[in-house]
């Protein structure tokens, strides 16, 4: 029991450390707009001519990697991504809904097609942190949606 | 002359200064931001990119950025051409980040 509140302890500190590496205004310069950073939950806004707002669900982090939620900006479901690049119709088999289809996001790493490359490949890396994540994604987006 | 005072701390312009443009550059990575939250580094216009973001990283403690990207806005960098060689000036920020991969579920 006391294992399990340490473990807790060490994953929200995890959290913390990394959600405060983007700050608010940091995010602004370069077009993102932070909802919230409490822990478990990063969310996000991609600001664009068709917005994105990524929701991290962000338990167990670092030792599993971000499950991303792709929402329009009233919060419901995206259900149409762009084609290519890194986003997928679905539907995922965990969440039955389109996903972020790369390296660093729970949804790809648990899909069948992925399941040999592991997070601990990327864990730790630089650029693989929760910003990095989702200036990754932010990027992807706004090339190809319309 | 130190290219990399920032754009807050006044300092004397030497006759060399003024015949030399410069530009205000924000490095904005996953580690942070570089120089700080609120100040931009005094860059000659004829420095190239990879100087300062090379820069960035090492203050930021960043040690890997074999694949990373650098943009502004939505336009791609090359950060072996010279700030003026990308046509830009004033206050720049600078989004650098590791290349996104994956995909083919």
């Amino acid at each position: 029991m006391r294992a399990a509140a340490v473990h807790e302890a060490l994953v929200k500190a995890n959290f913390e450390a990394d959600a405060a590496k983007l700050s608010d205004e940091s995010a602004a310069r370069v077009g993102l707009k932070i909802h919230a950073r409490i822990y478990p939950i990063l969310d996000v806004t991609v600001r664009h001519s068709r917005p994105l707002r990524l929701k991290l669900h962000c338990d167990s982090w670092d030792e599993l990697p971000p499950s991303i939620e792709l929402l329009n900006p009233d919060g419901s479901f995206v259900t149409d991504v762009p084609h290519g690049g890194i986003f997928h119709p679905g539907p995922h088999p965990n969440t039955g809904r389109p996903f972020v289809c790369m390296r660093g996001t729970r949804e790809y790493h648990t899909h069948s097609s992925h399941l040999n490359d592991h997070w601990d490949n990327y864990r730790g890396q630089d650029g693989m942190n929760l910003p990095g994540i989702i200036m990754q994604i932010a990027r992807v987006w706004r090339r190809l949606a319309k | 002359m130190s290219h990399t005072d920032t754009l807050e701390r006044d300092r004397p312009s030497s006759d060399k200064d003024k015949t030399i443009n410069h530009l205000g550059v924000a490095v904005i990575t996953p580690n942070g931001t570089y120089p700080d939250e609120d100040a931009y580094k005094r860059v000659p216009e004829h420095e190239k990119i990879d100087v300062v973001l090379k820069h960035a990283a090492h203050e930021l403690e960043i040690t890997n950025t074999t694949d990373w990207v650098a943009k502004v806005g939505d336009r791609g960098l090359d950060p072996q051409k010279t700030f003026a060689e990308e046509k830009l000036c004033c206050l720049v920020d600078i989004e650098y980040h590791k290349h996104e991969g994956g995909g083919g579920a």
